[in-house]
């Protein structure tokens, strides 16, 4: 089977990047150019660069960064943030990114999902999926993780699969920026709900929570933000140390 | 001069930007005229392979590939679904589509078995390389590259394979006829091992003349 990755994700705002806990309180992380470069040169085995402000201020994606970004970048990069129809992601696709990630508008119109994949290929469509915590349980957010919708996530990653969709991004809302964990039953339900990859997100703290993504949550990959960027945790003490604990990660 | 073909229908700019870092100059071309005098061709692509040997086809580009590579020798890399347009032919949904014919297989859709191996298939893997194959038979054996598909080509003939990966059992990675080289994975994306494979194929000259 495909390595398992590791893909550090970048929160754009305003041509800088930030970091927030439960999609708020963001604090400025640097510079999208130079830490892409990093991350690179750290053997990341892809980028998740999400223009976070794009769809809240009703604009397109930023595009101009995202050329700067790429130009000097030889891994995958997955863009998302004001992806809202065919021209948008082509702008994206065409501007270096590999593939767009879709949330608000896939929630809107679950059928755009299929018109990008026509178009563009499965491969290169990724669809988010924020998760809520509810009374009921884990449940479906929209709106940037402010409202809960009926789906659970596994029933609503299974509608995205037959839509066309080529890849899952799982977040946590709750777990977002804390370090305190993944979501890993969730992750496990998803995962076993499609035959996608799925990429856990949201809550990453400690070393061990890259091992059991993989094992119990049975994720493709795992997305972190603040452990790659804050901690002292880089990439590749985190490539050695799931090397140690037997993950089969790339080497060269 | 290295000659990336651009029909409209993917992301040509990685590539572009890998082959420049490599210190290649790099033209674009859209029309069949803009592959004159090409010292390489490379065929990047991703996605269907119907709408995109449709658009090939649209702008004459099918031909004048065929010259150039079968007639004029020139050295060629097809990437992704660059590499499967080299094939006979796809069958994508139940849609036959003829390909450039270069090589003798087909495209079909890769089969999922989760929870290991899903569809697409995303990803780094390492690849078994013939060791005779050119381009991308000097690499280390632990080289992974980056895949990215839900298709994959099926050869009638071993001697065109140049290297498989592990999908479930061996699927191909490579292809090989003559001074045509195909490779399933993204080599502009594949960090310094894939800017390895490039630089290997910027000093192929091609192979012996009677491939073809």
């Amino acid at each position: 089977m495909p390595k398992k990755r590791l893909i550090p994700a970048m929160l754009l705002a305003g041509r800088r990047l930030v970091k927030g806990k439960r999609f708020r309180d963001h604090e400025d992380a640097g510079d999208p150019v130079t830490t892409a470069r990093i991350y690179n040169d750290q053997m990341a085995d892809e980028i998740l660069l999400l223009d976070i402000e794009a769809t809240p201020q009703g604009r397109g994606p930023d595009l101009d960064t995202l050329e700067r970004l790429t130009k000097r970048c030889f891994v995958p990069l997955a863009f998302g943030g004001g992806i809202a129809d065919v021209a948008s992601a082509g702008a994206a696709l065409r501007a270096g990114a590999d593939k767009v990630v879709l949330n608000a508008a896939a929630v809107a119109r679950p059928a755009l999902v299929g018109e990008l994949a026509a178009r563009f290929g499965s491969q290169a469509i990724v669809v988010a999926i924020d998760v809520l915590e509810t009374k009921q349980g884990p449940r479906v957010a929209a709106e940037h993780g402010g409202r809960a919708l009926p789906q659970r996530p596994a029933d609503w990653a299974a509608a995205l699969e037959a839509e066309g969709a080529g890849e899952i991004l799982l977040t946590s809302v709750e777990r977002e920026g804390l370090r305190g964990g993944l979501d890993l039953a969730t992750t496990r339900s998803v995962a076993e709900a499609v035959s996608l990859p799925v990429i856990a997100h949201g809550g990453v703290g400690r070393l061990d929570d890259f091992v059991s993504a993989f094992t119990e949550g049975q994720a493709s990959a795992v997305a972190a933000g603040r452990m790659f960027q804050f901690a002292d945790n880089n990439l590749i003490k985190v490539r050695r140390y799931l090397q140690q604990n037997g993950i089969d990660m790339r080497t060269r | 001069m290295t000659v990336v073909v651009d029909y409209g229908a993917s992301n040509i700019r990685s590539v572009c930007n890998a082959l420049e870092e490599l210190g290649e100059e790099v033209t674009v071309a859209d029309r069949p005229d803009a592959l004159d005098g090409a010292e390489r061709i490379v065929l990047p692509g991703v996605g269907a392979m119907a709408p995109a040997m449709a658009r090939l086809r649209e702008a004459g580009l099918d031909r004048a590939l065929d010259r150039a590579v079968r007639e004029e020798g020139v050295p060629f890399l097809g990437i992704c679904l660059g590499m499967q347009m080299m094939c006979r032919r796809g069958c994508e949904g139940g849609v036959e589509t003829e390909g450039l014919g270069w090589i003798d297989g087909e495209v079909l859709r890769l089969e999922a078995a989760p929870p290991d191996w899903r569809v697409p298939n995303m990803g780094w893997s390492e690849i078994a390389a013939r060791e005779a194959a050119p381009v991308c038979g000097g690499l280390r054996a632990d080289a992974a590259f980056y895949f990215c598909h839900s298709y994959h080509a099926r050869l009638d003939d071993p001697a065109q394979s140049a290297a498989t990966l592990d999908f479930d059992g061996p699927v191909t990675a490579a292809v090989w006829r003559g001074n045509a080289f195909g490779v399933q994975f993204h080599p502009e994306r594949s960090g310094n091992v894939g800017q390895a494979l490039l630089e290997a194929f910027l000093e192929w000259d091609g192979g012996p003349a009677d491939a073809w």
